[in-house]
């Protein structure tokens, strides 16, 4: 009997102790303003900074998912503004602006779902740290959460309604995603940012996503246009999609992508299906000695010539070739990251880790030794095998 | 003179008997007079229509006087009649000469009865206890000792498959309500002189048949003492079903967990015999108790040993799972919703949040509702007759599974949860009760402290079930104190020839099953053609 009377006391204890939290953090599903993508502009006046947040309207995803089937072709975008809600608040900083948007909505922002963030590029020439430093700090985003640049302003690449997709900030992540295939855009999430915000030396590049007008009138579409480069936050210069290539050769990043390749009367497709590289770093004498080896695998998937290439020779002179092209997109991007002072590249941290004392010499001019960047680069393709058709189709000369 | 004085006493408490109080004057022994003693019979049992006195006069020239006594329907008529009435009452008329030694019951038992489970016995109280349980007594006039004869016979269920332990491969008996056809039903399961069965009667008012299985030089040491011990310390009126015993003997009376097994398997129950366990079989249930009990045994199944090993050790981890479903879902559901969002797959989380849309509750309420009608449900189903429990369970799954969500009054996600609940409590059958309680710890605490309050919940049933023992052996063993040994036969079920010893964890005697064999053919020539006649 006392036992039970003791247990019991226990138990109310426990009981009353846990319902005396009041359920402190607890929401309901229905009751999130929950945040797929954001975007960051900048605006005139005292509240300069403008947040685009990107909020799911969950009853409309369930039924427009069966809609937009039909509403899909419909040209003019009919669509748009049904499944998301592109809520616009300003504020003198970030977090001002996310708390400000609860004058238009009934919840707090949650953010634990956002998978993007689009920097205006009006906001990256003036400088994009003073956005970021929200989304390092808080608890609610998620590192991962990729980042990209709209060549206009972030709302309207928000604004895009995809063909495929329910929601505009998804469709840009699975875009970003996609362009593995191509190597010629690195993804880039906060912790890189992060990364290079506290480097004294790196530089951010960042995907660039562009508005094109599709196949039907007044179709807009977004596409990936290689990649920027913002240097201590602010935007420097752009990169192609050869010179993005190039530098993710260097970094190793390259996991695929087509090398077209001319070689006699015909065009040759590689397609890479392996790449990795080894940097070899050293400052002596003032200049800044960089040896990248690269070694890379392909496929010949195409060959619209009427040679033969599935022997040793042929083979052998398309990797040549393949390597060639490697070449010149490296030569390229470092051409290019050097005219920008831009160490996309993050050599200055390889040195910092390699050889503290020589860093500490370089560290002083970064900028002047990174000009004189002496990148030689040694590729090294293999082509093991000339496709399934092993044999050329008819060659009209034999 | 204390004769007398005695009996003056007990004709006052006749009285009281008769006024409903417990016989407690009945004599100590027969008296050898015929009336007095049918006297003292009838004036215990008082005036129950059941009992059936026959008087009647046998031997030469009818110069004996003898009684048999009986309870209607406990017995078997046929042999009353033709094997204890006819041959007294008409065969010993022609026997020449032999009135002498008609008093004698030895000889009436050696010479003239024809019945095979008969005893000479005097102890009134044994004799009553006989005639109660169905035996026919006879007495004799002038014969200070009565005949017990066994002719029990009454009408019972037959042995029909286990309703609770059903199984696609295996022995489709089950046991009954009779205790001898029971104990019948494993002596033909396990053929072996060290098989004991040892009776005893609980229960002051019922004294209701039990019995301890066990089998000698296999069963943990100290257990059946144990066992006994506690079976004699119960100080009770009745005994109608095996949970009494149970209730009386377990180790944690207050705990939610059961540390007595049972099992209405005859095969089960020789298994765990074998294993080093006893038994407790009670008379009038078809349950058997098994101790010690562990914690992994409820996820055991008698068809887990039939089937073959890479099968069963699936079936037996899925049973795992189950259990943890079944706990936890609708608690890890509720979480999820209230605190951590995050942790929802995005594409989830979308339709989740749809889905409530409109929704009026908390999700711990909308969970709690769920659960209760899920459970008022089932207790329904248990509970109503056979034809109406289609038609509510019919009419539960309509309003459960899709008026409710129609009308908004829960998200159809919650129907999931809850089906996913219900279809995984029946997996683990032996642990229903404590998974419907722990299910509404969990879903109280995961409401109002989310993914904090379902471990620490978690850890306090741990702890307490790693602070339980059944009969001196950890219940958590093997895991707790692991027994590596003994893990052949907890997540998986190893090959039964891989099976060498008994679990270690219950320290029985003679651990060791088998010897270290594996099948295989016995010699080339055993592949062949040849090989296969053999």
């Amino acid at each position: 009997m006392k036992d039970a009377k003791k247990a019991l006391g226990v138990f109310l204890c426990v009981l009353m102790a846990s319902a005396a939290t009041g359920c402190s953090g607890a929401r309901e599903l229905n009751a999130l303003s929950i945040v797929i993508g954001t975007g960051i502009d900048s605006a005139d006046g005292a509240k300069g900074l403008l947040l685009t947040a990107q909020i799911v309207k969950p009853s409309q995803i369930k039924s427009g998912g069966g809609s937009s089937d039909s509403g899909g072709n419909e040209p003019g975008g009919a669509q748009i503004g049904q499944t998301f809600w592109n809520l616009q608040s300003r504020g003198v900083t970030m977090f001002d602006a996310i708390r400000e948007s609860t004058h238009q909505t009934s919840n707090k922002l949650y953010l634990p779902h956002n998978s993007l963030i689009v920097i205006g590029r009006k906001a990256a020439e003036k400088g994009i740290d003073p956005y970021m430093d929200v989304f390092t700090r808080i608890a609610e985003p998620r590192p991962t959460t990729l980042i990209v640049m709209s060549d206009t302003t972030a709302l309207e690449a928000l604004s895009v309604q995809p063909q495929l997709d329910i929601l505009p900030a998804t469709n840009i992540v699975k875009l970003i995603e996609a362009q593995r295939f191509t190597s010629q855009c690195r993804p880039t999430n906060l912790v890189d940012y992060a990364n290079t915000a506290l480097s004294e030396t790196s530089a951010l590049a960042v995907p660039l996503v562009r508005i094109v007008s599709g196949t039907q009138p007044e179709e807009k579409a977004l596409a990936v246009k290689g990649m920027v480069v913002l240097k201590k936050g602010r935007l420097v210069g752009e990169l192609s999609e050869e010179e993005s290539r190039g530098c993710l050769w260097v970094t190793g990043d390259v996991e695929s992508g087509v090398l077209p390749v001319k070689y006699k009367d015909g065009e040759v497709s590689v397609e890479i299906v392996r790449a990795s590289s080894e940097v070899d770093i050293s400052y002596e004498g003032g200049r800044l000695r960089v040896q990248a080896k690269i070694e890379a695998a392909g496929e010949i998937t195409e060959n619209t010539g009427m040679n033969r290439i599935e022997t040793e020779e042929g083979l052998d002179t398309i990797a040549q070739l393949a390597a060639k092209a490697v070449l010149d997109e490296v030569t390229a991007a470092s051409q290019r990251l050097r005219s920008l002072s831009a160490d996309v590249y993050g050599f200055g941290e390889m040195l910092h880790k390699k050889d503290p004392a020589q860093w500490e010499k370089a560290r002083e001019d970064w900028d002047v030794v990174f000009n004189g960047l002496d990148l030689s680069a040694e590729v090294s393709f293999h082509i093991p095998s000339a496709g399934l058709a092993a044999k050329a189709m008819p060659d009209p000369q034999e | 003179m204390f004769r007398v004085m005695r009996r003056i006493r007990r004709k006052n408490r006749d009285h009281r008997e008769d006024a409903g109080q417990t016989p407690e004057t009945t004599p100590k022994t027969l008296s050898g007079a015929l009336d007095k003693d049918i006297g003292a019979f009838r004036a215990a049992l008082g005036e129950s229509s059941d009992i059936i006195i026959k008087e009647f006069e046998f031997g030469f020239e009818k110069q004996v006087r003898g009684a048999l006594l009986y309870v209607d329907g406990l017995t078997d008529r046929q042999l009353i009649d033709d094997g204890l009435l006819r041959p007294l009452m008409f065969d010993t008329t022609f026997v020449s000469g032999a009135g002498e030694g008609m008093s004698d019951i030895e000889a009436i038992n050696r010479d003239i009865i024809a019945a095979s489970d008969v005893k000479p016995k005097a102890d009134f109280d044994e004799m009553m206890d006989d005639l109660l349980s169905g035996n026919t007594v006879l007495l004799v006039d002038g014969c200070p000792r009565g005949l017990s004869i066994g002719d029990r016979k009454f009408m019972m269920r037959s042995i029909e498959p286990p309703i609770t332990e059903s199984v696609v491969r295996g022995p489709r008996e089950g046991f009954t309500e009779s205790i001898r056809i029971n104990t019948s039903m494993l002596r033909r399961k396990i053929k072996n002189p060290n098989l004991r069965l040892e009776g005893m009667k609980i229960g002051k008012q019922t004294h209701t048949d039990v019995a301890i299985a066990y089998i000698k030089g296999i069963v943990k040491p100290g257990l059946v003492e144990e066992l006994k011990k506690r079976l004699e310390r119960i100080d009770t009126d009745a005994i109608f079903e095996s949970g009494y015993i149970e209730a009386y003997i377990e180790d944690a009376p207050r705990s939610i967990f059961s540390t007595v097994g049972n099992s209405e398997r005859p095969d089960t129950i020789a298994a765990k015999l074998m294993e080093g366990r006893a038994a407790v079989f009670v008379d009038g249930t078809p349950f058997v108790l098994t101790v010690p009990l562990l914690f992994v045994e409820n996820f055991i199944t008698a068809e887990d040993y039939y089937l073959r090993p890479y099968f069963a050790s699936y079936v037996r981890f899925l049973r795992f799972i189950c259990y943890f479903i079944s706990v936890m879902t609708p608690a890890i559901y509720v979480a999820l919703t209230t605190f951590h969002q995050e942790l929802i797959p995005t594409q989830l989380l979308f339709t989740m949040a749809a889905g409530l849309n409109g929704v009026p509750f908390p999700a711990l309420l909308e969970a709690g509702l769920m659960v209760v009608a899920f459970d008022i449900l089932r207790e329904a189903g248990i509970r109503l007759p056979i034809a109406i429990g289609s038609a509510v369970s019919i009419v539960g799954a309509l309003v459960i599974g899709q008026a409710s969500v129609s009308a908004g009054l829960v998200g159809p996600f919650m129907v999931i949860i809850i089906a996913t609940t219900a279809i995984t409590n029946f997996v683990v059958s032996g642990l229903n009760e404590s998974i419907t309680i722990l299910r509404y710890v969990f879903l109280i605490m995961g409401g109002l402290l989310g993914g904090f309050g379902i471990m620490m919940t978690l850890l306090a049933v741990l702890l307490h079930m790693i602070t339980l023992r059944s009969f001196g052996t950890p219940f958590l063993s093997p895991f707790a104190p692991l027994t590596p040994k003994d893990l052949k036969d907890s997540f998986i079920r190893m090959p039964l020839w891989r099976m060498r010893t008994r679990p270690l964890s219950l320290r029985s005697w003679n651990i060791r099953r088998r010897k270290r064999t594996e099948p295989r053919p016995s010699g080339p020539a055993a592949g062949g053609m040849e090989g296969q006649g053999l």
